[in-house]
């Protein structure tokens, strides 16, 4: 019943990168769905539709344009590798940045749905209390967004552990390197006599996502109760 | 004074022009919805930039669109209580009282608990605001303000949203809170009765103007401000004080010399209360009618006349310095021969004061 040593270092691959996915999305995924929900400006719908291509557009082309920007012979992906010495191409790395990448507007659109959600009144009535707006914002707006963040963060998770069509495409599938669990799916699959382990990966990451979303609930819940009694 | 206000604001078609003074005690922002008590209110908190003027706070100006000065909001000292309370949900009540200490403008706890229990909210300080009741809720406001170390404070409508009884609850609160804070207070509301039992001055607002400034009894029985409001509701706010409270159920008030009985009244001898009484509902004799069945009956001098668009006119009765009005028709005006100056009797019902209208 023991897991194969390719099956153990997908599923640790799948949750390094979906973790690191989730940080490095966190703040801008934040600050981009505050600005969407309460300043108005001109481009905000412009920066709207950018924000959502990831998920209209068929993973491919968002693995194809990576490729094109972040390899080492594109325009970011040069630059980073010169001057930082950071390559994303078949590389962990841009696995977390294809997986970011995709799970971006589920965060943001999350995040908004919260934003949206917090009275602005509130703020007013901090204002008057001689808060200043930074100190409002993290004293009162986020801590009443933190179950949409909660569920932002999961749903930016859960994504990045099934993300595969940009992930194939922009770092290839290299067991060890950049085999996720997805992609280690699709290469059981590829090969006859797998079933075995195609069937116990699936189950893995069943497992995963469903007890994800468990402790989200969980959590986002029991803040409610705490400020119910 | 402690708030100098001379500003301008337009916004689409409305137009607020408004200059004012008011000091410690309450001042009342009195009219009705669409007058501009809002829009004015959030010109002097900062939350609207006027289009030109000044405000000034206890000297330091605020706002002056000549010296291009104008100090952002949470640097202008003024404590909000708002009609919607605004606690902040996922804090506790202690933790709202106390956000201005540590998020705001520092206010000083040395009060905290001299305000908790002034405001009664020693049993509450550890419950979410989720559960508090909205009397409890409009205390902690008031509490949440007042710690924020305010130079001045708003009250913007606090007793609206409230029942009847809610308000009740609240009210005793404010009055402590203007007999003894010391702190410039505006009470923006459109209930008459509210204004006529908290304040001291009042500003009448009509379409973004100061219709009247000045004593908050005086204007709302004057007829200027009557025939804005409507003159079905035309009354006098008198205040009396209860001297006995007799066997036969029926309770003896003095005001200003004259006696009043009212249908028992269930508050402590010597306590001052207040009366509303509608115009219609004083009747005029020239002389001291005798063997009436009413039995209150009040000796003024006539000290205004003014006739009405129809049949009816207005008559404005000096008792010892406070103010009656009454409302009669014109024909009974010339059958009586009412001339300024005259003194005549005016009388009401004992029911014709209604309790509802008695603002304890």
């Amino acid at each position: 019943m023991e897991l194969s040593s390719q099956e153990i270092d997908a599923v640790l691959l799948s949750l390094k990168v979906s973790i690191w996915s989730v940080i490095f999305s966190l703040l801008p995924a934040i600050y981009i769905a505050y600005v969407l929900s309460r300043k108005k400006f001109w481009g905000r719908q412009a920066l709207n539709v950018i924000v959502h291509i990831p998920l209209i557009l068929p993973p491919v082309v968002t693995g194809y344009f990576l490729l094109i920007l972040f390899s080492r012979a594109g325009v970011i992906g040069r630059f980073l590798d010169t001057y930082f010495g950071v390559t994303f191409a078949f590389h962990w790395f841009g696995a977390v940045l294809a997986a970011a990448i995709m799970s971006f507007p589920l965060m943001v659109r999350a995040f908004r749905l919260g934003f949206d959600s917090v009275d602005p009144k509130l703020e007013v009535a901090a204002h008057s209390l001689g808060a200043n707006r930074f100190i409002i914002f993290l004293t009162i707006t986020l801590p009443l967004i933190i179950p949409a963040l909660i569920t932002g963060a999961v749903l930016g998770f859960a994504k990045s552990m099934g993300e595969f069509g940009a992930t194939i495409t922009f770092v290839s599938n290299i067991p060890g390197q950049t085999q996720t669990i997805p992609s280690a799916i699709f290469e059981f699959l590829q090969l006859p006599g797998n079933n075995f382990m195609t069937v116990r990966l699936v189950c893995l990451s069943l497992l995963i996502s469903i007890g994800a979303l468990y402790i989200s609930e969980v959590l986002a819940s029991r803040l409610s109760r705490r400020e119910q009694s | 004074m402690s708030i100098n206000v001379n500003i301008e604001k337009t916004m689409g078609d409305f137009c607020l022009k408004t200059k004012f003074d008011a000091d410690i005690g309450i001042t009342a922002i009195f009219g009705s919805s669409g007058a501009g008590k809002s829009t004015l209110v959030n010109l002097i908190a900062g939350l609207v930039k006027p289009k030109s003027g000044h405000i000034k706070i206890f000297n330091k100006v605020v706002f002056d669109s000549k010296q291009k000065i104008n100090v952002p909001v949470h640097k202008r000292g003024i404590g909000f209580v708002f009609q919607d309370s605004r606690l902040f949900p996922h804090m506790k009540v202690e933790a709202n009282l106390k956000y201005s200490n540590r998020f705001g403008r520092r206010g000083r706890l040395s009060f905290f608990s001299e305000i908790v229990d002034i405001l009664d909210l020693g049993q509450i300080l550890q419950r979410y605001p989720g559960n508090l009741s909205g009397g409890e809720k409009q205390r902690v406001a008031i509490g949440r303000a007042l710690l924020s170390n305010p130079k001045i404070l708003i009250l913007d409508e606090p007793l609206t949203g409230l029942d009847e009884g809610l308000r009740l609850e609240v009210i005793p609160y404010l009055e402590f809170l203007r007999d003894h804070s010391k702190l410039p207070i505006l009470y923006i509301s459109h209930s008459q009765s509210e204004v006529a039992r908290l304040s001291d001055k009042i500003v009448v607002l009509e379409n973004g103007n100061i219709l009247e400034h000045g004593e908050t009894l005086q204007i709302l029985s004057s007829f200027r401000v009557a025939k804005k409001l409507g003159l079905r509701d035309l009354s006098s706010f008198i205040e009396a004080t209860v001297s006995t409270h007799a066997s036969d159920g029926i309770t003896e008030l003095d005001f200003s010399g004259s006696k009043l009985f009212l249908p028992q009244i269930d508050v402590p001898v010597g306590s001052k209360i207040y009366l509303r009484v509608l115009a219609k509902d004083v009747t005029l004799a020239i002389k001291k009618p005798e063997k009436i069945s009413a039995l209150n009956i009040i000796k003024g001098k006539v000290d205004e006349i003014v006739m009405g668009n129809g049949p009816g006119a207005l008559i404005s009765l000096n008792v010892g310095g406070h103010k009656l009005v009454t409302r009669i028709t014109q024909r009974s005006l010339t059958s009586m021969n009412l001339k300024l100056g005259q003194t005549c009797f005016a009388f009401l019902k004992t029911v014709s004061v209604a309790t509802s209208d008695i603002i304890i």
